[in-house]
């Protein structure tokens, strides 16, 4: 019978990373802010909202083990009516309204879709097909319906974020006040996905991971569940489309497209599935890589993404941070066995 | 056995389960009485544990109903059912692997808080895994996760118990630990146990039901039950 010490199967550093290394981050990206041009600027603040997404799906694939491809749906969904609307209405607030009109459409349909799925029992593979076929979809529907999405020329002009409240106007045009409204959000969700990640709601969603069967045992309503942590998932994913959307200026079809929900894969996978930090980090850190390697060859770099991502996957399936986990993990360890054995 | 005025907390009738051509359950009906304990056995293929997943709800009667408290379960989804204070232990130990002895106790607890806090420590210290409470369920040996899964089972303090092989792939002293855990905490609780080892079924000695093919062979005492003629040609003469 194996006798293990007490709480060693909890271990202090991991549950307190998340918030350490997202005090860390925004430090990091204050302080580089203060020293980019606009350039570089821009390219921080794309990469912070592109960490958002990341983020998104891995609230879904981290937490409950649902793997999702139609991720760049609810991304563009939240894109476009930012897009759409802020270019057809000439009214106070207007892009934030659209900012919030995207988030909740992209919370229906990921309601609608999720309770088809999840309630009759589609999980696994299937699930993962299905959300593919979504963003085949979705897709088609951004270049086909061009009066609306503007086919595949996209729309251009899109509003900047901005709050007018009588007198006082605030409006995000500069990519430097851009780049700080991105971390602050950034920051707010990690802390809060965070917190019902170690809290007894976060282990529930594990363990639908785990063991669904025994959950539904225990009482738990799983599908629903599901679909509200798919739903969840999917609004963050909008919110991330909306604020690209109005920072960028413009939208185009590959904002909604098989590619980029291929793309949200490789971040998370990349930086640590379920590590939550992991996948903000796996974001800037695949675009960085990207970025280089398109600069050294403009025609073979997917390539060479393709087969970093293939390596990745073999050499550490945990991901980077996964990775720096377990080694923090393999040395706190035999530090003990150090300390054990000098006594 | 309670006297035929007593109403029983379960009550299963006439239910039957077909697969296509193949009837694993057939017209098969059964009562459970409040802190009664029963034995099921049969051999491989007896349709116990298709039984076992009717009374919980992952598999719906083909024909027939279940009565629990005497509210109709038989067309209600496995979480209502549950709901209801019907618990299970599967045959194959069925823990959260990713989580500690702890959280797979908490999240079974009906309770939040200090309550459910002083619930995992009795539970705790009935399936005897304390010194193992934070540690991953992942790490424990085959015995303990049985035990876990038994005490998992016993968090929400349910009104029916049902063990299906709770000593499946345990040592010799393993197994008697665990009749000693089940005859510890059946009081109160109604328990229904399927198992294939006899010296187990003999240790617990209570109401023994046997099924063959599908079909309810006999009913009685585990002494009765033994010293059957056709449950020893067909069951327990091979033991």
């Amino acid at each position: 019978m194996k006798i293990l010490s007490a709480r060693q199967g909890r271990n202090p550093i991991r549950e307190l990373s998340t918030p350490a290394t997202a005090i860390v981050l925004g430090i990091v990206v204050f302080v580089i802010s203060l020293y980019a041009d606009y350039y570089w600027m821009m390219i921080l603040r794309d990469a912070l909202v592109f960490g958002i997404f990341a983020l998104s799906l891995d609230y879904l694939w981290g937490r409950t083990g649902l793997l999702s491809f139609g991720h760049a749906t609810f991304f563009g969904i939240g894109a476009y009516a930012v897009a759409i609307l802020s270019t057809n209405f000439d009214i106070a607030n207007i892009t934030l309204l659209a900012l919030l009109a995207g988030i909740l459409a992209s919370g229906l349909v990921a309601l609608l879709f999720g309770y088809f799925l999840l309630f009759a029992g589609v999980r696994g593979p299937y699930f993962t097909i299905m959300t593919l076929a979504l963003t085949v979809i979705a897709s088609h529907i951004a270049v086909a319906w061009v009066d609306v999405t503007g086919g595949d020329s996209g729309i251009t002009g899109v509003q900047p974020l901005s709050l007018t409240l009588g007198d006082f106007e605030f409006v995000i045009f500069a990519p430097q006040t851009g780049l700080y409204v991105a971390l602050a959000l950034l920051l707010i969700l990690l802390l809060v996905i965070w917190k019902v990640a170690t809290s007894r709601y976060g282990r529930l969603l594990k363990a639908l991971e785990v063991n669904e069967l025994r959950a539904r045992t225990l009482g738990y309503n799983t599908p629903l569940h599901l679909v509200g942590t798919f739903t969840i998932s999917a609004m963050i994913a909008a919110l991330a489309g909306g604020l690209y959307a109005s920072f960028a200026g413009y939208v185009a079809p590959d904002l909604i497209g098989l590619l980029l929900s291929t793309k949200v894969i490789v971040w998370v996978a990349v930086g640590g599935r379920g590590t939550l930090i992991g996948p903000v980090l796996g974001a800037v850190f695949v675009m960085q890589i990207e970025r280089e390697l398109s600069s050294i060859n403009t025609s073979l770099w997917p390539l060479f993404i393709g087969l970093f991502f293939i390596a990745m996957v073999f050499l550490f399936p945990n991901g980077l941070v996964g990775l720096v986990q377990d080694l923090s993990g393999k040395m706190s360890k035999n530090q003990k066995k150090g300390g054990t054995e000098s006594a | 056995m309670p006297d035929s005025n007593t109403v029983p907390l379960l009550s299963v009738e006439s239910v039957s389960k077909r697969f296509g051509g193949l009837t694993a359950v057939d017209d098969v009906s059964l009562k459970a009485y409040a802190g009664q304990m029963q034995c099921i056995i049969g051999a491989n293929g007896a349709g116990k544990s298709t039984l076992f997943n009717m009374l919980c709800g992952s598999l719906k009667p083909t024909e027939g109903t279940i009565l629990f408290q005497g509210t109709d379960i038989t067309r209600l989804p496995l979480h209502k059912i549950a709901r209801l204070g019907i618990s299970r232990k599967f045959q194959v130990p069925s823990v959260f692997d990713e989580l500690t002895v702890e959280d797979n106790l908490d999240l079974a607890s009906k309770v939040h808080g200090s309550a459910a806090e002083r619930r995992v420590n009795e539970v705790l210290d009935t399936i005897q895994l304390t010194g193992q409470r934070f540690i991953k369920a992942s790490n424990l040996a085959h015995g303990q996760k049985q035990w876990l899964e038994i005490g998992i089972a016993l968090m929400p303090e349910p009104e029916l118990l049902l063990l299906d092989e709770p000593t499946a792939g345990m040592t010799r002293d393993e197994t008697r630990k665990t009749a000693e855990l089940l005859k510890e905490v059946q009081e109160g609780i109604t328990t229904i146990v399927i198992e294939h080892d006899m010296s187990f079924v003999r240790r617990l000695n209570c109401h023994t039901i046997v099924l063959h093919h599908g079909k309810l062979l006999r009913e009685g005492e585990f002494g009765e039950i033994e010293q059957d003629q056709v449950v020893r040609e067909v069951y327990l003469g091979k033991q």
